[in-house]
């Protein structure tokens, strides 16, 4: 009986300890390392949505490891069509393009910080880690990311960006491989898709002027 | 479960509030362990720290997973330890990764890490072993590393150590104990080690690395290593004398700044960066490639 007592409040105390921790720390340790996190504003968010929806409505092509910028298709489809059908975009390239024709001084982390890799495009996971601050559902916005598991859900393998949020439906443009172009499609966030594939959102990190303080967001 | 066998009341809530952050508890009485007068270990408290979970599968290599192959090395090292008096934290004890119980701001990288120094601080331990594995484009690469706060003469001291013994287990050209600037060493003030148990890229380490036999023999080998650690910083031995030597020769065990940029660019190069790292299971960004599901995704 005493030594059950005794584990039980272990159990409970420690736990308390812990949860008071996460509040009371507040990330103090990584505000320092990350220094002033600031995520992109709404407003540049919406013009990042806006240039993707341009991908859709000119029906740029899904192609593994694309990156083509949208501006480069139409050209390219108005000299020759034919090669301009063979080009095209892939998930973390639209998304980095649509951000990118927005802040064109854009550079993204390939890596942890600490290793300084900046790259002018990055993979979906990269993207995922550590270029995004995690956005709970209720407090998306349009422009926000939404990243899809990998098959072995150890990984990020696509990711979109919100276009509206309509209930339980949440709007997504998205390159994407089974269309084999760029799409918005409309997700149920309380289907089994949404809770088998959508690892989370995220909101752009970016340092500029024309970020907002990340203290903003959750 | 970590707090020995709590009752089921007990499992319970730590669980709901908790999930697998776990934290010191005296250490069972299982048969055969050393009786606790008998260790250097008694009383002593660690934190033990498996790397990468969920989302984050760490390096990946013929299949197999950084996350998946440092969790087991890192509750049997934890169980020896606790039979041994120790009192002993798990960052984790289950596939997960830590980065959406930190409150942030920050990354999700950011946070994982910060919730992982969160819980030790919160400990405040001797000792902070973090485990990991490692990976290489050259599969040739081979050995266990272990890494330490620069300008750390008790955690270097701690990590000649436990290369001292790994190196017999993990033998390769890579074996070395070197500065390291990452964020789960520099954000603790007390004694800390990383340990990259071996290259999963490299045909050799993995047979050890993946095996149940494996991670056993790594976990008894770092708990013997730190039996041997505290037994003999008890006695206030010349440990230099003890310092491991790399095949032939020592520069890889010397300090200073080429072991370091060695050290770093041996670490984790390419795990996230399928474009850079072409293993078999991620060639690139697949894109959405899940769209066709039927009535679970609705198109308007």
């Amino acid at each position: 009986m005493t030594r059950w007592l005794r584990r039980s409040m272990d159990a409970v105390s420690v736990a308390a300890l812990v949860a008071v921790l996460v509040v009371s720390t507040s990330g103090a340790a990584s505000a320092a390392e990350a220094g002033a996190v600031q995520t992109v504003s709404a407003q540049v968010a919406l013009a990042a949505l806006e240039q993707a929806l341009r991908y859709v409505e000119a029906g740029v092509p899904y192609q593994l490891g694309g990156k083509i910028t949208l501006e480069e298709y139409l050209a390219l489809k108005e000299a020759d069509p034919e090669a301009a059908a063979t080009r095209g975009v892939d998930a973390s390239g639209v998304v980095v393009n649509a951000y990118r024709a927005v802040l064109p001084d854009l550079q993204l982390l390939a890596g942890p910080p600490e290793q300084g890799r900046k790259a002018t495009y990055v993979t979906s996971d990269a993207l995922f880690r550590y270029n995004t601050v995690p956005v709970p559902l209720e407090q998306a916005q349009p422009g926000d990311l939404v990243f899809f598991r990998s098959a072995g859900g150890d990984s990020i393998g696509g990711v979109g960006i919100v276009s509206t949020i309509s209930g339980r439906i949440v709007r997504v443009v998205v390159a994407s491989a089974s269309r084999g172009r760029v799409v918005e499609i409309g997700i149920d966030t309380q289907g089994d898709y949404w809770a088998r594939n959508v690892a989370g959102l995220g909101r752009l990190i970016y340092q500029g002027a024309a970020a907002t303080p990340a203290t903003a967001t959750p | 479960m970590i707090l020995g066998q709590p009752s089921k009341p007990a499992r319970g809530i730590a669980a709901l509030l908790l999930a697998a952050i776990v934290t010191a508890a005296t250490a069972g009485t299982s048969a055969g362990a050393p009786r606790f007068e008998q260790t250097p270990l008694v009383g002593r408290v660690l934190v033990v720290d498996p790397g990468h979970g969920g989302i984050d599968g760490g390096c990946v290599a013929d299949g197999h997973l950084e996350k998946s192959t440092v969790l087991p090395v890192a509750q049997e090292l934890t169980r020896l330890l606790r039979a041994a008096g120790a009192r002993v934290g798990l960052t984790r004890n289950q596939d997960m990764e830590l980065g959406h119980m930190h409150p942030g701001p920050g990354s999700r990288y950011h946070r994982d890490l910060a919730m992982r120094v969160a819980v030790s601080r919160r400990l405040g331990p001797d000792l902070q072993i973090s485990l990991h594995a490692n990976a290489s484009r050259d599969p040739r690469a081979q050995g266990a590393m272990v890494f330490y706060q620069p300008g750390r003469p008790d955690s270097r001291r701690v990590a000649l150590w436990l290369l001292e013994a790994l190196k017999d287990l993990m033998p390769g050209d890579q074996n070395a104990a070197l500065p390291g600037d990452f964020f789960v060493l520099r954000q603790v003030p007390y004694t800390a080690v990383l340990v990259e148990l071996g290259f999963l890229t490299s045909p050799v380490d993995r047979k050890v690395l993946v095996s149940p036999e494996g991670q056993a023999r790594l976990a008894h080998t770092l708990y013997e290593a730190l039996v041997r650690y505290y037994s003999e910083e008890g006695r206030s031995v010349e440990l230099e004398r003890h310092a491991p030597r790399a095949a032939g020769a020592a520069p890889a065990l010397l300090v200073g700044p080429a072991d370091l940029a060695e050290g770093m660019s041996a670490l984790h190069p390419p795990c996230h960066e399928p474009d850079l790292w072409p293993v078999p299971q991620r060639t690139g960004d697949t894109g959405f490639a899940g769209n066709s599901g039927g009535g679970r995704v609705s198109v308007r």
